[in-house]
């Protein structure tokens, strides 16, 4: 699907931002990494920040497949640093409205009681960063997430 | 990528990074176990929720039956993901 908001190259940006599309599929999994690992590497973040931002990056593209099926947009991921903060932009152009912040808190106590483990994905994102935002306008959904870096 | 390798000790080594696209290996090999077993994780790099979740299912259906399974070698950013989901309460880890 096209939309205006990226370039052809499906690619852009300076080393502390860059922005790349990936299709709605499972399998792109493994290039999101890579992407990820990449802006890691080329813009010097400890690598302890690898793990939660890849896990975060994961969980919510998974919900995105998991609750946007009749979505046929491919999904950008964009990536910035600046000083002090990691930011993470995921937009999905043919989403219905779908706001994780405001899902239900997950009581860990009560699901091992239960046992059923449910929600875990969006409880581990809220743990992992320091903030998550969600914008929705004219069936592009966005979620914005920060998180602090070390000096 | 994922794989796992059975030990000769008899431990079930989990290897590489269990993200979603690698879940069903993971599956696959967990409904089979039906007795306590030991599983190491030196060499898992990284787990998401949806293995997490196979951890956890494994764990419930053992236990009906008095087994359990057993964590050993987990790495700092894995402790941390068992610690946030309350999941270091349900396994012994070493």
């Amino acid at each position: 699907m096209y939309h205006p908001n990226m370039p052809e190259n499906n690619m852009e940006g300076e080393p502390g931002h860059m922005v790349k599309e990936f299709p709605r599929d499972i399998s792109s999994l493994e290039n999101i990494f890579s992407f990820v690992e990449q802006f890691v590497a080329t813009n010097q973040i400890q690598d302890s920040v690898l793990y939660p931002v890849q896990l975060v990056v994961e969980e919510l593209f998974t919900n995105i497949l998991k609750y946007q099926r009749g979505g046929e947009s491919n999904i950008s991921l964009d990536l910035e640093k600046t000083d002090k903060k990691f930011i993470m932009r995921m937009k999905d152009f043919d989403a219905e409205p779908f706001d994780i912040t405001k899902s239900r808190e997950v009581d860990t106590a009560a699901y091992i009681q239960q046992k059923k483990p449910g929600g875990l994905g969006i409880h581990l994102v809220k743990q992992l960063v320091d903030s998550i935002e969600y914008e929705y306008n004219n069936r592009i959904s966005t979620i914005t997430i920060i998180k602090h870096l070390e000096r | 990528m994922f794989h796992v390798d059975h030990g000769a000790d008899g431990t079930i080594k989990l290897i590489g990074r269990l993200d979603a696209s690698q879940s069903e290996k993971a599956k696959v090999v967990f409904e089979n176990i039906t007795e306590s077993i030991t599983i190491d994780l030196k060499e898992l790099d990284y787990i998401s929720s949806l293995g997490l979740g196979i951890l956890f299912s494994t764990q419930i259906r053992l236990k009906e039956t008095g087994h359990a399974l057993k964590l050993v070698h987990m790495n700092d950013h894995i402790r941390d993901v068992f610690k946030y989901t309350s999941f270091d309460k349900m396994f012994e880890i070493e």
